[in-house]
């Protein structure tokens, strides 16, 4: 077990394959029983993604065991490949729940999962982020995202003509 | 107890950020940034339009060099093409289609360029991110103009380029490799009043056929001649933005080449056939006088290879009608879209190695057949001054090319393109008759998600038929490109 201490002092432990789904963490620790202080995480964000990363941890492991990757060949003949654990739709719907955060939530894991180098939450996260902007116009981007509008009436004038999509009217 | 982790120089940089000059207020801007290259080419346009910050960052080449390295630049479609509803008639509007995503998007251009403005018979075709619009017909005086435009798909700015030296060739006009432009070959015209069209038509001059090439260097907007290409009427096609940039350099070259092609697809010696030197398409016309049907077929091992590329593999079936005594002209084309041959010449020859060349007809059987193909591209084009009413004389090819449709269109859409038959679409091949714009048809089996554009308007481009209606009775189809973003 890998005891991970947040900011404000909670202590956390950790399977040692849930931690180390952290790079960093995987790099730094020395032995089984480490204590490793994170100050920038708070709590309430570590819980989440110690929460993340414990299913993925589970996932991932499954090909890992030879007795469960045992049973896969043996139950299926087709080569079925778990080495992509994002490509498991149940895993995948589990990611878009997980996600169901506010805009600043998102942004704290996000931070913190950067900081821990979780490549996939990562990534999981700022692709949320995108979808969340794509297909929005301006003024839906900059309330989600509490953002100033700084063009003058007339630059934002001559962006709109500039953005003005075919059949508008119709 | 171990050491905290060691907060590395570019962590520290996040954690003293200045909260004011944030992209996204909240997260740091290095992973504002990562999550602003996650979003796709379609919504940029809108997100220029948040704040200045943001469209500093989206017009700037940096976000999309790190974008492209993150491998997160899908392959854009883009189709030009001309309203045909009263409200948007003679508006060129260009269509935004990424294969990866599946979304269409859709964007009036600015109807006040002169190019547009003066009609038909632009030569457009896209360098990079930008949109170059060369000629137009200029109404008023009765001749083709000068005017470069370019167009930045991206920030949907205009800016002028350097005007064509020899606007009034015909010709053929294609992009290009290191953002150039090539005005390939064409003849020199002369107008002639056609009294039974109470109309002005351009009309070949014998022996006036062009040797030499132009070349338009979009990034130095500078206009070269290349004097002599050693043959007459090139012609080329450009798809997926690479183009044979060199032509065969002799005679016996080309011809050994073109026979080689003759024998691999078992074309009599009156049958024309030309290529690009890449050979990434090929052009097979025949000559016998009269109109006459090639007929093509796909084989199955074609079609096979083309399922197997699965969505990144699109097929270029383009039909096109050349020539002034009004020759039918089939112009085969594969392209493998994304994954270009390294090989050359004989590595496509070989991708379209057909045993024998029939009909129309079979190749919608084909096409059916090949119902899981994805992402199918069929392109009716028209390379040449052939005119719309050369095109209506020719009701039995019409018919066929119509079955050809249908049944592409049966074979790739959910719908089996019933609304499609019981309306009688007319092909949007009708359409051209302008000098060296092809008339394209984009049609693709996986169905359109909804775009911020449907949302917004009655019209629904929602789902392949519904673009397929879209392309052939609305709107007058000029060209497809292809970006990489």
């Amino acid at each position: 077990m890998i005891k991970l201490v947040s900011g404000d002092g909670a202590e956390f432990e950790v399977e040692e394959e849930v931690a180390f789904q952290s790079k960093i963490i995987k790099d730094i620790v020395a032995d089984a029983d480490d204590v490793i202080p994170l100050p920038t995480v708070s709590s309430k964000v570590l819980i989440q993604v110690i929460e993340y990363c414990r299913k993925h941890a589970a996932v991932n492991s499954f090909p890992l065991s030879p007795s469960s990757s045992a049973a896969a060949a043996a139950s299926s003949s087709s080569s079925i490949s778990y080495s992509k654990p994002v490509s498991d739709p149940a895993l995948r719907a589990w990611d878009n729940e997980f996600v169901k955060l506010n805009n600043s939530s998102l942004f704290d894991i996000v931070i913190a999962a950067n900081y821990l180098d979780i490549e996939e939450l990562v990534d999981l996260v700022l692709e949320t982020v995108a979808d969340r902007i794509k297909g929005k116009q301006a003024q839906e981007i900059r309330r989600q995202f509490n953002i100033e509008n700084d063009f003058t009436p007339e630059e934002e004038e001559a962006l709109r003509r500039e953005n003005s999509w075919a059949f508008q009217n119709n | 107890m171990s050491r905290p982790i060691p907060i590395s120089p570019h962590h520290f940089d996040l954690l003293r950020y200045n909260r004011e000059a944030e992209l996204i207020p909240g997260l740091p801007d290095c992973l504002a940034l990562e999550c602003l290259i996650r979003v796709p080419f379609h919504a940029i346009l809108d997100a220029r339009a948040v704040c200045k910050r943001w469209k500093h960052e989206l017009d700037s080449p940096f976000f999309y060099r790190i974008r492209r390295a993150a491998g997160l630049a899908p392959c854009v479609v883009t189709l030009l093409f001309r309203g045909k509803l009263p409200h948007t008639v003679g508006k060129f509007h260009l269509a935004l289609y990424e294969p990866d995503t599946g979304v269409f998007t859709m964007r009036q251009l600015a109807s006040n360029r002169p190019n547009f403005k003066k009609g038909i018979r632009i030569h457009a075709m896209v360098v990079g991110r930008e949109l170059v619009v060369i000629g137009g017909w200029d109404v008023l005086e009765n001749r083709s103009t000068a005017e470069v435009n370019i167009y930045d798909l991206l920030s949907g700015a205009w800016r002028p380029g350097a005007p064509n030296p020899a606007p009034g060739r015909t010709c053929c006009v294609y992009g290009l490799k290191g953002g150039k432009v090539f005005v390939v070959g064409g003849r020199v015209k002369k107008l002639v009043y056609d009294v039974a069209a109470y109309k002005w038509f351009d009309r070949d001059v014998k022996g006036n056929k062009l040797r030499s090439a132009l070349v338009y260097d979009v990034a130095a907007d500078t206009w070269l001649e290349i004097p002599d290409l050693g043959q007459d009427e090139c012609q080329g096609t450009s798809i997926n933005g690479s183009f044979c940039s060199k032509f065969w350099q002799t005679r016996e070259e080309y011809n050994n080449a073109i026979q080689y092609c003759r024998e691999l697809l078992l074309l009599d010696d009156k049958s024309y056939l030309r290529m690009t030197k890449d050979g990434k398409e090929i052009a097979i016309c025949v000559r016998k006088g009269k109109v006459m049907m090639e007929e093509i077929r796909l084989s199955d091992d074609v079609l096979g290879t083309l399922q197997q590329r699965g969505q990144r593999s699109f097929c270029f079936l383009a039909f096109a009608s050349a020539g002034y005594f009004s020759v039918l002209t089939f112009l085969l084309l594969f392209a493998s879209f994304l994954l270009p041959f390294a090989s050359g010449l004989f590595a496509s020859a070989g991708y379209c190695s057909t045993k024998s060349i029939v009909g129309a007809a079979p190749l919608a059987k084909s096409l059916r057949s090949a119902a899981p193909l994805r992402d199918c591209v069929l392109s009716f084009t028209s390379l040449s001054p052939a005119r719309p009413r050369h095109c209506r004389k020719h009701t039995a090819p019409d018919a066929r090319l119509h079955e050809a449709y249908y049944s592409a269109h049966r074979a790739t859409s959910e719908d089996g393109g019933v609304e499609l038959l019981k309306k009688k679409t007319p092909l949007p091949y009708r359409c051209q008759g302008l000098f060296g714009c092809s008339v394209q048809l984009l049609s693709c089996s996986s169905g359109f998600e909804s775009s911020p554009l449907a949302n917004r308007s009655a019209s629904a481009l929602h789902g392949c038929s519904a673009l397929l209606r879209l392309a052939s009775r609305r709107l007058q189809v000029y060209r497809l490109y292809t970006v990489l973003y």
